[in-house]
């Protein structure tokens, strides 16, 4: 944000309030995040567009939701586009469609077996920092948080994926979460 | 002593939304009471945020800007509902019953059936109330944070693609207001019908589509003009799959 600029926190605050201008800038500053978000999750341009079209709608119908002393704007905005196209992903998945790569793209691979499961999704992540953080999870635990991210795999199913059993895949979740949040909280006081 | 947080390690799979449906309710009860747990998830949704706030910018479709503004001019702006949850799984059923809703709204349905009708459709009711019929499917339908009370039911025949919806719980409308059902395929809506909740909040339709049932995915309620809308320009109050 430039100086004198309006912060992502006034738009809200001005969402709020119903001015459009308000929700046409959110969408100018972070409408390309919260596409390639979508992009990232269902690996379909029309039905990112209509998660992309759902984000902000849901934004100006429901400004109040967000609460700035649980996060930044942004990150908001992006958790909403992925819970979004998980919700799209499933419900293909419940239709027997599968989506095509790169979302898929051999995530399911064993650990150990070569490339690393969702190597190139991690990859592609602008943020260094979260790049980093990722990176420096154990191979099981980054496999399993592959599947739980970009598929939104229940624990359940992520155990019938790998084989594992299910006590394993939720201590393996929960572990690669509490890593990240001490490795991303470490300068941001998450 | 019993532990005071027993859901705690679940709840970076709850930030994910990857929790298996047996384990939501217990978690969201004891959300409900502890302020402690929804610190504990916050800092675990940021997590979330941040992973999915690092994903590659794309450029954006040409016209979707102008489509956004387009719907965003003829809804009114929100300000107090509930946080942005997880994706939603499956629309939570209630305990017990494992078809609640249709017991629950059996009256309704018979309204809109008609007494004869009634008794050709009493085969299905019954046995669904205990299981589900072989030949019938079921769509459940949870209220969204517009309207967190209503429940509902969609009870088809793919046979002769004729079905009923049946829905409890629903807020009251202006006059100029009406439910619509949207069936939802591939991200195209196609709308079911309008109805009008009575003064207890329940509201049916009788339903026949010109095509397979099955090959909708998903459905919805929303509110709009009186008569129906083309497409859906009210806040969604009801969703579900089948």
């Amino acid at each position: 944000m430039s100086r004198g600029e309006t912060s992502d926190e006034e738009l809200i605050l001005r969402i709020s309030g119903g001015d459009r201008e308000a929700i046409r800038l959110l969408y100018e500053r972070h409408g390309r995040l919260v596409y390639g978000c979508a992009l990232q999750v269902v690996s379909d341009a029309a039905a990112a567009e209509e998660v992309c079209q759902d984000v902000f709608l849901r934004v100006w119908e429901r400004s109040g939701t967000y609460q700035a002393d649980k996060g930044k704007v942004v990150t908001w905005l992006a958790r909403i586009a992925r819970n979004r196209a998980i919700d799209v992903l499933r419900s293909r998945r419940s239709r027997g469609i599968v989506a095509e790569a790169p979302a898929d793209e051999s995530i399911t691979a064993a650990p150990g077996s070569g490339a690393d499961p969702g190597e190139k999704l991690w990859q592609s992540l602008r943020d260094e920092r979260v790049r980093e953080a990722v990176a420096s999870l154990p191979p099981e635990q980054r496999q399993a948080l592959t599947l739980a991210f970009f598929q939104g795999l229940t624990h359940r199913q992520i155990a019938e994926t790998l084989g594992e059993p299910l006590g394993t895949v939720k201590t393996r979740i929960r572990d690669a979460m509490l890593k990240l949040r001490a490795r991303l909280g470490e300068r941001e006081g998450i | 002593m019993s532990d005071p947080h027993p859901f705690r390690d679940l709840l970076p799979g709850y930030s994910l939304g990857i929790l298996d449906e047996d384990e939501i309710d217990g978690v969201r009860e004891h959300l409900a009471v502890c302020a402690a747990c929804r610190a504990e998830l916050a800092s675990f949704h940021e997590v979330a945020g941040r992973l999915a706030a690092a994903a590659p910018e794309r450029d954006l479709p040409a016209g979707l800007e102008a489509r956004i503004m387009r719907l965003v001019r003829d809804r009114p702006a929100g300000k107090d509902t509930i946080g942005p949850r997880g994706p939603a799984l499956l629309p939570a059923r209630k305990r017990g019953s494992p078809w609640p809703a249709l017991t629950g709204i059996a009256a309704a349905v018979a309204l809109v059936l008609g007494a004869g009708n009634l008794l050709q459709w009493s085969g299905v009711l019954g046995p669904a109330a205990r299981g589900m019929p072989p030949r019938l499917s079921t769509a459940v339908l949870a209220g969204t944070d517009s309207a967190p009370e209503a429940y509902g039911t969609i009870v088809l025949d793919p046979k002769d693609n004729k079905g009923v919806l049946a829905v409890t719980g629903l807020p009251a409308l202006a006059q100029d207001r009406q439910y619509q059902l949207w069936l939802i395929r591939d991200g195209q809506r196609r709308s079911g019908g309008v109805f009008s909740p009575d003064a207890d909040g329940y509201g049916s339709l009788l339903l026949t589509v010109p095509v397979d049932f099955r090959d909708f995915q998903s459905f919805g309620v929303s509110i709009e003009p009186r008569g129906g809308s083309p497409s859906p320009t009210g806040p969604r109050v009801l969703a579900g799959r089948l």
